[in-house]
């Protein structure tokens, strides 16, 4: 029996490994940075490039890269004339990769590099592998805040440990069908499993100079969490906003109904006038509250429902049927 | 040759129900004189569905199957497989064997005879009682609220004339919603009782979960009929209410005595304020469809079926429908 299967073009990428290093702000002396991840990646066997992508000038990475290049090594920067963020970098950084999977690392030790090859190696049987740090070493409050960071990302809906590492696996293909969002960038494994993809994680040994590392600013937490909510929202209700305005509007009317209900006994009962009470606005701006966030989830119905154009979001893996009814 | 008639069965972990489902459908079809497929949409089942579903295909020509990479969910499986379906006549089902692959036929015939969509009334329902409640209770809010009655929207067994199914929008939860969606836009619809049985393997994988969703579901189902057919009116049942109620605080305030009166021209301002919002979110809606010919394409589909319906209403009256 004759099976048509849709078979891919098999192209030999002309590197295994595209390593790609954003610069953004943070970094380690890059030259000791360099060595080490050049001999933990040489230890792999795969041929490899690295690709810096400064978010904006820094002249002592590009001047190592440049050198580094003259000197036959398979490394390259990219600059960005002004600050653009990280998924800008990473994005370009991908863009310009020639590689057949892509690794992300970060300008700043966060793992030992050591590690590199046990992430690398599990990208035979999965899509994308996520590194998380094991923080057995690190000091208390590090964990204390990693461990929140965690929770949060959980009720969000990620399964994933550590989503401030920044190094991750991933095939080609993964990037070519899931965008790098900006802001979105730290929960690219979220968003490929939505795509179908499949995900690993490995927990690699923190690297000690990280352990000691005071972390981000307050600001860069609060950031993160509102992204997190974002993107916990688009998994939940990408195809269904209404049931959330919804939910969330309808709870504000009940809400009123009940806040007038009370108003009504207080008035009949007990006879304290309900029309010049403050609580008698609250109700009618509860309903008006309710109204709007449902509206809400109106318009983003019709926005979907508009900007659907032929896309499916789902994600079809195989296609088993005869040749000859084709015709 | 081209194909007549294609059966899409959305099918999540029923390794154990699809040989015998398969080999019910052939049976049910041995008599069929046109070309038909079966088309098995495996929704990222964990079990070895994909593997039996293979193997069947293998064995019976007229099996086409697709794999998800992962599950998700009814309406995006049936939807999969109405879109590769190449028959005229779209016929789904579940894959669990509850549904009779015996009533196909009866439901093709329909389809024949002129009808755009055939449902089927599951009238003996094999489910606990739980679920026969919540069903009929969304049935009986649909009917309300849309204005069509349909007896039994969850029943997956329905026959559709391709050119209609392949254009109404498919993702959320709207497949429940085909037989109202395709009313309102004018198809004609018959509604014939249909065989149901008790599950032989496994639970249910799918099922109106909670009524409220089924509440919210047909509210935005309802609005968006409204907003195909008039892009700029969908919220103008909710505005003109909200501008009444504005205007009522406002004069009931100014009538009152001073004492009282700031509270009501509070209120009024603030339902003034709710209705100055409605009227620009639905100039935001006018927006998106006035950059988007999709809509304006349901329109013309509403518009079409209508005035068919309109040119036999007269003479013909519907199967099984009690109004």
């Amino acid at each position: 029996m004759n099976m048509a299967t849709v078979t891919k073009l098999k192209l030999t990428p002309p590197v295994d490994l595209s390593v790609i290093i954003p610069v953004t702000g943070r970094f380690d002396p890059p030259e000791t940075l360099y060595a080490s991840y050049a001999q933990a990646l040489k230890k792999t066997g795969r041929s490899y490039e690295i690709i810096y992508v400064l978010d904006g000038p820094y002249p002592q990475i590009s001047t190592m890269a440049d050198r580094l290049a003259e000197a036959g090594a398979p490394v390259r920067a990219v600059g960005f004339n002004r600050e653009f963020g990280e998924a800008a970098c990473l994005r370009e950084g991908t863009r310009r990769a020639i590689g057949g999977s892509i690794l992300f690392l970060p300008a700043y030790s966060q793992i030992e590099p050591g590690a590199i090859g046990l992430v690398i190696d599990q990208l035979k049987t999965e899509d994308i592998v996520v590194a998380s740090r094991d923080r057995k070493h690190d000091r208390p409050l590090n964990r204390l805040r990693s461990w929140g960071f965690e929770m949060l990302a959980k009720v969000a809906g990620s399964r994933y440990a550590d989503p401030g590492c920044v190094v991750r696996a991933v095939r080609r293909r993964v990037l070519d069908e899931v965008p790098i969002q900006d802001e979105q960038h730290r929960f690219l494994p979220l968003m490929a499993e939505l795509h179908g993809f499949r995900v690993g994680q490995v927990t690699v040994p923190q690297a000690s100079s990280d352990a000691r590392r005071p972390q981000h600013r307050p600001a860069v937490y609060l950031d993160v969490i509102l992204d997190l909510f974002a993107v916990a929202f688009l998994l939940r209700f990408i195809q269904k906003p209404f049931r959330f305005f919804g939910t969330v509007g309808a709870t504000s009317i009940v809400l009123s109904a009940l806040l007038a209900v009370y108003l009504l006994y207080e008035r009949q009962v007990t006879g304290v006038p309900m029309s010049d009470r403050p609580l008698l606005v609250l109700d009618a701006l509860l309903v008006i509250v309710g109204i709007q966030l449902a509206a809400i989830g109106l318009v983003a119905e019709i926005v979907l429902f508009t900007r659907n154009d032929g896309r499916t979001h789902y994600h079809i893996d195989t296609i088993v049927e005869e040749e000859k009814t084709l015709g | 040759m081209g194909v007549y008639l294609s059966v899409v069965v959305p099918s999540f972990n029923e390794e154990e129900n699809l040989p015998l489902l398969v080999e019910q459908i052939s049976a049910a079809l041995l008599s069929y004189v046109g070309n038909y497929e079966v088309i098995l949409v495996d929704d990222g089942s964990t079990d070895a569905t994909f593997a039996v579903a293979e193997r069947l295909a293998a064995q019976d020509p007229h099996l086409r199957v697709i794999k998800f990479r992962r599950n998700y969910g009814q309406t995006a499986a049936m939807s999969a497989g109405i879109q590769h379906a190449r028959g005229d006549v779209i016929v789904t089902m579940d894959g669990d064997l509850q549904n009779d692959p015996a009533d196909v036929l009866r439901l093709v015939e329909l389809i024949d005879s002129g009808y755009d969509i055939a449902t089927g009334w599951r009238r003996k329902r094999q489910d606990g009682a739980a679920r026969v409640f919540v069903s009929k209770i969304a049935n009986g809010i649909m009917a309300k609220l849309m204005g069509v009655a349909v007896r039994d929207s969850g029943c997956s067994l329905k026959a559709f004339r391709a050119s209609l199914i392949k254009n109404l929008p498919m993702y959320g939860e709207l497949h429940r919603f085909i037989p109202a969606l395709s009313r309102l836009a004018g198809a004609r619809l018959a509604q014939i009782e249909v065989n149901h049985h008790p599950r032989r393997f496994g639970v249910s994988k799918y099922g109106f979960s909670r009524i409220y969703k089924v509440m919210l579901d047909i509210l935005s189902v309802r609005m968006l009929l409204s907003f195909t057919r008039r892009p700029a009116a969908w919220h103008s049942p909710l505005t003109s209410v909200v501008l009444a109620l504005g205007f009522l605080s406002l004069v009931a305030g100014f009538a009152a005595d001073a004492r009282i009166s700031l509270p009501y021209l509070t209120v009024g301002v603030l339902w003034l304020s709710l209705a100055a919002i409605l009227i620009s979110w639905g100039m935001v809606g006018q927006l998106l469809a006035s950059s988007n010919q999709r809509v304006s394409n349901y329109a013309t589909l509403g518009a079409t079926l209508s005035a068919r319906v309109a040119h036999l209403r007269s003479g013909e009256d519907e199967h099984g429908n009690g109004n």
